[in-house]
């Protein structure tokens, strides 16, 4: 009997310090889901899920059980991937999938007041004040931020269009059924 | 002439249809005096050019008119005097038929239409050996790769991969054999083996250049059995050449022309997955781009290339040294072709349909079949796959091609990821031998973009992550910034206010009691001045 309640006793203590020593030696840094859940996110920080960017969003999703399907830019594809990742139904999209797209400046009515280059979240947009300003179009993520601050409405958005280096092959399926 | 030891996996054994244009020697047929030259600015794999004349430039034949950035890509030349006339969008000779930005000549009335260099060399039917040799030995193998490349030499068997990067990681490992690919595998296409019979002596020269270039162990030449009298010109040619070449004969199988078969053939080493074939030792090039690197050496760049006109639409099928630029519509008109056709850009198994007949020849177009819209076959019914394994047993890569089709079909791009997508060299053997008529290429070709896009998309969302991070980190650093700016400037004006205080009353005090006291003691000593001076 006391042999037991030792060996038992002595295990126990033994797997207490084994736990206790893991925990301290393996303690993950950081929010491994909420990253996870950013990864899938597509990083345009439009605020369009109503959160103020994607890692917030990523963050409400992941600690306040914030909806999947508040990404418009993102699309079917994101909440499918946020469906799986989670472990949760997927749902139909709150507001219509957006294409991607690009904001363009109209140079010749830009004004160079810089609002646009403080609203922008990617740092994507070059001017300075009383200068022309330009939208660099390979880090423009279409956000659509820019829009609203602009006193001269110059800016719009351009949808991106497929050239030879990003084409790819059409889906077969789309043959079949129109045969 | 030796016969090859080693064997691929798979293959296939379609008709040849090669008796339309083999027995037809290289003829030229250049533009016509109406005809406008048309050099697409993205030719082959590698990052875009840039012009670097304007509109209304004057060019010559052989003028570079574009500059390229980064080690995969190469320029592009002028095959004719003219005048540039517009740069802008045109169509492109490409499976999608969208447009691309080209470089649009107005040919000279006087200029000339032959590639006059490559046509002196033939009728001389001799290199100068030691010319060569000599200018060889006095450039280092930077320098001669920097020729390649400015030459704008790519692989002109197909896929257009600039011969530069080959060579430059050639020349960073040790090469043990150098492959020459003469296979030229694919039905109806007879380029190559013209090429090998009439111009030998050219691919052996630049057979020699690679040799002093890469310094291989053993250098192989890879013809298959069906083109005896190109192994026999071959055989001829390196009798007098410094080099030592071995001529193997393979059997005539498909795809036995695709890079990783033919080093498999000759070597019998397998290229593993996701390597290039310099992690084996072996840099494989075509006989047509080696001749044309050699030209590229002795600064005549590649304006012109031999192509295959055939099929039952085109009155005389044949092959044809043609300038690079020249509209397609031009070159088959010139050939009699009148009917309406189908035209296939390559060959059957690997080529894809033109959409628009006005897209110029690329570097890398090395046939056209023209066929007769009346004889083409209907589109034969398409069934369900019944498992039969013909694909599994007929795949070059030693792919599962019905799991991969499977996993396409049910938009599974994870799983055939898994099941190496990207080996797959979309060669259309399985499509070949398939019972039931499934487009089984076409569910991998749609796979590979739908995964290479969400890749790319991938890429950007990280670099905007990066992007927008910086950006707030920004933010804060300038808050804090101003914040300790503003704590600086309001404790240095309490501090100020403070001494003022304590310290500054008296000193003026001080100051001012020290005037008084001195103007009274200047007062006083006026005052004596006077009383004396009186």
């Amino acid at each position: 009997m006391l042999i037991a309640a030792l060996v038992i006793g002595g295990m126990a203590t033994l797997f207490g310090a084994l736990l206790g020593y893991a925990s301290v030696h393996y303690k993950v840094e950081g929010d491994p889901i909420t990253d996870k859940i950013d990864q899938i996110l597509p990083q345009t920080q439009c605020g369009q899920c109503g959160y103020p960017g994607c890692r917030p969003y990523a963050e409400a999703i992941s600690n306040e059980g914030a909806a999947i399907n508040l990404c418009p830019p993102g699309g079917e594809t994101v909440m499918v991937s946020l469906a799986d990742l989670l472990d949760r139904e997927p749902v139909a999209l709150e507001q219509e999938e957006r294409p991607p797209s690009l904001a363009l400046i109209d140079e010749k009515t830009c004004i160079g007041c810089t609002l646009c280059i403080q609203a922008c979240p990617v740092d994507a947009i070059l001017g300075a004040a009383k200068l022309m300003h330009t939208v660099i179009a390979t880090e423009c993520t279409g956000c659509e931020l820019c829009l609203a601050p602009c006193p001269v409405d110059c800016i719009t958005m351009e949808p991106i269009p497929t050239d030879i280096t990003d084409w790819s092959w059409p889906d077969p399926d789309m043959f079949k059924v129109a045969a | 002439m030796t016969l090859t030891n080693f064997k691929f996996h798979g293959g296939i054994h379609p008709k040849q249809l090669k008796d339309l244009s083999r027995d037809r020697a290289i003829e030229s047929i250049s533009w016509r005096d109406e005809d406008e030259i048309v050099i697409t600015l993205s030719q082959g794999i590698g990052s875009l050019n840039h012009p670097i004349l304007s509109i209304g430039d004057s060019v010559q034949a052989k003028q570079r008119i574009s500059e390229c950035y980064g080690e995969i890509s190469v320029p592009v030349h002028s095959p004719c005097d003219g005048t540039i006339t517009a740069i802008e969008e045109r169509p492109a000779t490409h499976p999608s038929g969208l447009q691309a930005v080209a470089i649009v000549i107005k040919p000279d009335a006087d200029s000339s239409k032959i590639d006059i260099n490559k046509a002196n060399d033939l009728v001389n039917h001799k290199i100068d050996v030691s010319k060569l040799s000599e200018l060889l030995s006095s450039l280092t193998a930077e320098e001669i790769i920097s020729k390649i490349r400015i030459g704008g030499v790519i692989g002109l068997g197909g896929a257009g991969f600039p011969t530069c990067a080959k060579l430059h990681g050639g020349i960073k490992t040790n090469i043990e054999t150098l492959i020459i690919n003469g296979m030229e595998c694919e039905p109806r296409i007879t380029c190559d083996d013209r090429l090998m019979r009439e111009r030998a002596i050219e691919i052996i020269a630049g057979v020699e250049i690679l040799d002093h270039l890469l310094h291989p162990n053993s250098i192989k030449i890879g013809v298959e059995d069906n083109k005896p009298e190109a192994i026999l010109a071959l055989e001829i040619a390196t009798t007098s050449s410094t080099s030592s070449i071995e001529i193997i004969t393979t059997p005539t199988l498909y795809p036995s022309g695709g890079e990783r078969q033919l080093i498999q053939l000759l070597t019998g080493k397998e290229v593993p997955s996701g390597t290039l074939p310099s992690a084996i030792g072996v840099v494989c090039q075509n006989v047509a781009t080696v001749a044309a690197l050699y030209h590229a050496l002795l600064e005549r760049p590649l304006t012109h290339r031999v192509v295959t006109v055939t099929g039952d639409g085109v009155e005389s099928a044949g092959n044809y040294s043609v300038p690079i630029g020249i509209p397609i519509d031009s070159l088959l008109t010139q050939c009699g072709v009148v009917d309406s056709v189908r035209i296939t850009v390559g060959g059957p198994m690997m080529g894809f349909e033109l959409h628009n007949s006005r897209s110029p020849i690329t570097k890398t177009v090395n046939c056209l079949i023209v066929e007769k819209n009346s004889s083409l076959p209907s589109a034969p019914e398409r069934y369900n796959c019944i498992r039969c394994a013909s694909c599994s047993d007929a795949c070059p890569a030693k792919l599962m091609p019905q799991q991969l089709y499977w996993a396409a079909q049910s938009r599974d791009f994870e799983q055939t990821e898994k099941l190496n997508l990207f080996d797959c060299i979309e060669c259309g053997c399985c499509d070949f031998v398939c019972p039931s008529k499934i487009p089984l290429v076409s569910y991998y070709r749609y796979a590979k973009g739908v995964i290479r896009g969400a890749k790319q998309e991938q890429n950007r969302a990280d670099e905007a992550r990066v992007r927008h991070e910086f950006h707030d980190a920004r933010i804060t650093r300038e808050k804090a910034e101003k914040a300790e700016k503003l704590a600086k400037k309001r404790a240095a004006l309490k501090a100020k206010k403070e001494s003022n205080k304590s310290t500054d009353k008296p000193n003026d005090a001080d100051k001012k009691g020290a005037a008084i006291r001195a103007a009274i003691k200047r007062a006083e000593a006026k005052k004596k001045a006077a009383a004396a001076n009186s």
